[in-house]
């Protein structure tokens, strides 16, 4: 029990640049809300991030490294997703708005906004 | 020991044809990739959209050709991740210069709309505007026929008037002369009405159809002046018409041909102060004027005492 003790407050003080990376990415995820909007892509990064901390406890660094490089490009392609989700729905909006607007003012079949 | 060397031979084939199987699709794998990333940097063009992640998947892909075959599954799905960031990532620019677009195409209907709006009102002022010229020229044509036909009513009027008049003229003449010839020297009567003396000259005493008196008339007056001048009295002299005319020109007549005896009453020494002279026109009738008779007799001067 102390040995497990030890290796996590090791994990905590001794994170690795790899790591922090992506648990940045991951805030940066969550700010696009990518949890929300695209939360398979989320899981799948928050899964690579747990695993890499999971190899850091067993201390087999090379691997938490390369597994923590793949929770950030997760949590990246996450976030990038979102984001895409969020415009492409801003864009099909618009274009309704556009062509309503456009049979309102242009074809007069409707009240002026 | 023969048995053993050929298992031991045909594992080390087996390995070594699926070693080959692995590289074989790693190396296809990877090529597909290379592809995936040229076609995206095709479809950026000069747009330079997500470049950084462009250039982070290329370098991604290019370094699968340099990683051990043990780290080759962990690279390739790093490479595939990251392309697929990179795919996102233009995907999510290209939607951003549609945005824009639709901000822009947006305005530009509102714009069209005004301007269709602002044509539609000029059309319609203009519509107004040659629909007010046209009532107006209507108008001004109504009103120009209007003028022209109460002009022609008036003229109309007017003629008929002046032809009423003439034929009447012509008729008192005609039956002026006509009296004249019947009672020849017998000008002037006197008769007495409530005491009082009323002279009567007949229409024989003016020049036919005028207001002038004849001589013989103007002998008589001059005589019978003499006579009013003596009574010191005032006279009334009413001058009487037939009903032939209309009733202006006939109280107009009357008055001229009462004015012509007071001149000459007046010439004849009576002060023109105790002379008045009216006009009565055919209003005091004293004879039918169905008949000729009696509209000669209705063709008269009075002097009346006062």
């Amino acid at each position: 029990m102390f040995g497990a003790v030890s290796a996590q407050s090791e994990s905590r003080s001794e994170r690795s640049p790899v790591i922090l990376a992506a648990e940045q990415a991951m805030q940066q995820a969550r700010r696009a809300r990518a949890d929300a909007i695209v939360p398979a892509d989320y899981a799948n990064a928050e899964r690579a991030l747990a695993e890499a901390e999971a190899l850091v406890l067993k201390r087999r660094r090379s691997e938490a490294d390369r597994m923590a490089l793949r929770a950030q490009r997760l949590a990246e392609l996450a976030a990038v997703n979102a984001r895409y989700l969020l415009l492409k729905d801003e864009v099909d909006r618009k274009t309704t708005a556009n062509a309503a607007l456009r049979r309102e003012l242009l074809m007069g079949t409707g009240v002026k906004p | 020991m023969r048995v053993a060397v050929v298992i031991f031979c045909l594992l080390f084939s087996m390995s070594a044809l699926a070693q080959q199987n692995t590289l074989s699709a790693f190396e296809t794998e990877r090529a597909q990739l290379q592809l995936q990333i040229e076609a995206l940097d095709a479809e950026a063009g000069d747009e330079q959209w997500a470049d950084l992640e462009r250039l982070q998947a290329r370098q991604a892909v290019q370094a699968l050709s340099t990683s051990k075959p043990r780290e080759r599954a962990e690279a390739l799905a790093l490479a595939r991740i990251v392309l697929a960031i990179a795919d996102a990532a233009v995907r999510t620019e290209q939607l951003q210069v549609q945005l824009l677009a639709l901000d822009r195409e947006q305005k530009d209907i509102r714009l069209e709309a005004s301007r269709r709006d602002a044509e539609l009102a000029r059309k319609e002022a203009e519509q107004l505007r040659r629909q007010v010229l046209a009532r107006e020229e209507e108008q001004a044509l109504a009103d120009e026929l209007a003028a022209v036909v109460e002009k022609q009513e008036q003229a109309d009027s007017e003629a008929l008037s002046q032809a009423q008049l003439k034929d009447a003229q012509l008729a008192r003449l005609e039956e002026e002369i006509e009296a004249q010839v019947k009672q020849r020297g017998d000008v002037l009567s006197v008769r007495k009405k409530s005491g009082k003396s009323i002279y009567v000259l007949s229409a024989s005493a003016f020049v036919p159809g005028k207001t002038g008196l004849n001589a013989e008339a103007r002998t008589s007056l001059q005589q019978l002046a003499k006579r009013l001048k003596a009574s010191g009295k005032a006279w009334r002299i009413e001058g009487h018409t037939d009903r032939i005319g209309n009733d202006e020109a006939d109280l107009e007549f009357s008055r001229l041909r009462a004015e012509a005896v007071l001149n000459a009453l007046r010439a004849g020494g009576v002060p023109g102060s105790r002379l008045t002279a009216v006009g009565l026109g055919a209003e005091k009738a004293v004879g039918n004027n169905a008949s000729k008779a009696g509209r000669a007799q209705n063709r008269r001067i009075e002097i009346i005492e006062k």
